[in-house]
């Protein structure tokens, strides 16, 4: 509380900005009240009432923002109205950087599961995208994303706290009918999204790819309680004390592979534009799809076993090797 | 989207492309922004692009390819075919080198020959 018999440059500053904040409701307040209320003299009161009139003064662009009533003042009353109008159309502009910042955001919010057709992310995608009120040229493009039934299912399932049957195709190719999940949380990794979810059948928190479930359906079960008790990680794969540690290389096409596996350790700088990580692998044969698929911008280092089963998987494809999948693939 | 200082057009960048630091060029005088019909007509160019461009490929049956492609989904009888649009070779080449065994590229050409060079760095850099 200032003293109100000396009151500085900065106090009485503070006070005008209580004051117009305070007066923004318009109400009309006498000058004795409002000393009481912010502990100062009527005098100062009176002054930074003034001081907010003559704000308008510097302002030659839009003048009469505040406007003090004077004949109010001079006899114990303040009263300030505010132009609105004027107000609302200083509103800074987005910059397009704060702007392409927001579509992005409102992109990937759109593309998550029950939330494309969320009204109040079309209405905002709708404004930047078609620019301000004032006829302004948009400065990004929006483009929602699509819907995904079983995701809208899973989301559902979720905020119910119900269980889902869906079926569901295993790393090791083998579509499973009718496996009942849990559902507790959705993940997003990279450009994956998982579900992880209690597995009844194994008493465990799994992990499960969305896009190799299908025909998920909500089920009148209520999610148990040893799956509202679980604690759920941030990690989609466990490592087991059998994994192989990897050395992976990568050029900027690959990177996605530094999100998609969680590295053991940061990753190192090779190059300008190489980097390697280190990943724990269950099963090396795996990396053969894993690694091909960025046609070389993705190199095994090390160990040589793993490399080899990069090589074969590489060689099936060109058809120097007989293309056989191995019989306990994952 | 952008204009291309080198080519002097318009070209689609993909920003996961952009490898170093985004900094702003200075000493170059500021450039206006383009009206919202060159805009729109960009973004119609590229949908128009991908409508365009279509691949070719057989996928086995009951395979994971087969589920990925969701023709597990498309009721279209014994067809084990799909069409696919595309705007980039380069993207959807990464997107089916992890199907090999299951699926085989029918056409174009271009992607025959991406999805093939790709291996073959690939069996070189592991040989």
């Amino acid at each position: 509380m200032p003293n109100p018999e000396r009151l500085d440059d900065s106090d009485r500053y503070n006070l005008m900005l209580s004051l117009t904040g305070f007066l923004v409701q318009e109400d009309e307040y006498e000058v004795a009240e409002l000393a009481e209320r912010f502990g100062v003299t009527s005098d100062e009161i009176v002054k930074a009432v003034k001081n907010i009139g003559f704000t308008d003064l510097a302002n030659f662009q839009n003048p009469d923002r505040y406007v003090v009533d004077y004949d109010a003042l001079e006899e114990g009353f303040v009263r300030i109205s505010y132009n609105l109008e004027n107000v609302v159309e200083d509103v800074p502009r987005l910059s397009s950087r704060q702007a392409s910042a927001l579509a992005a955001g409102l992109v990937y919010l759109s593309s998550l599961p029950g939330l494309a057709e969320s009204e109040e992310i079309l209405a905002l995608q709708n404004i930047l995208s078609t620019g301000d009120s004032r006829g302004n040229a948009p400065e990004v493009i929006v483009q929602p994303g699509s819907r995904d039934a079983d995701l809208i299912t899973i989301r559902q399932a979720i905020k119910l706290g119900r269980s889902i049957v869906c079926d569901y195709l295993n790393l090791k190719g083998e579509m499973r009918i009718g496996r009942v999940i849990e559902p507790l949380r959705i993940d997003l990794r990279g450009e994956l999204i998982y579900l992880k979810g209690w597995c009844p059948e194994n008493q465990d928190v799994r992990s499960f790819r969305v896009d190799r479930m299908r025909n998920a359906k909500l089920t009148d079960t209520a999610v148990s309680e040893a799956a509202l008790n679980a604690e759920l990680d941030d990690e989609v794969y466990h490592p087991a004390e059998t994994d192989t540690l990897v050395t992976i290389e990568v050029e900027p096409e690959a990177f996605t592979l530094m999100v998609d596996f969680r590295p053991v350790e940061e990753p190192v700088t090779v190059s300008e534009y190489v980097k390697s990580f280190k990943i724990l692998v269950g099963d090396v044969r795996n990396l053969g799809r894993i690694i091909s698929r960025f046609g070389g911008a993705a190199r095994v280092v090390a160990p040589e076993q793993a490399r080899s089963a990069v090589r074969e998987f590489a060689l099936k494809a060109l058809g120097e090797l007989p293309a056989t999948q191995p019989e306990d693939a994952e | 989207m952008g204009w291309d200082e080198d080519k002097q057009d318009t070209r689609n960048f993909m920003l996961r492309r952009i490898v170093s630091k985004v900094t702003s060029v200075k000493g170059v005088k500021p450039f206006d922004p383009p009206a919202q019909e060159q805009i729109l007509k960009a973004v119609d160019d590229l949908d128009s692009l991908g409508a365009k461009q279509t691949a070719k490929i057989k996928v086995e049956r009951d395979s994971e390819a087969w589920f990925k492609f969701e023709l597990d989904l498309q009721g279209n009888g014994n067809s084990d075919e799909v069409t696919i649009n595309y705007h980039d070779v380069y993207v959807l080449a990464e997107q089916l080198r992890e199907y090999a065994g299951q699926i085989k590229v029918l056409k174009p050409d271009a992607l025959i020959q991406v999805v093939r060079a790709g291996y073959e760095r690939v069996a070189n850099d592991h040989a």
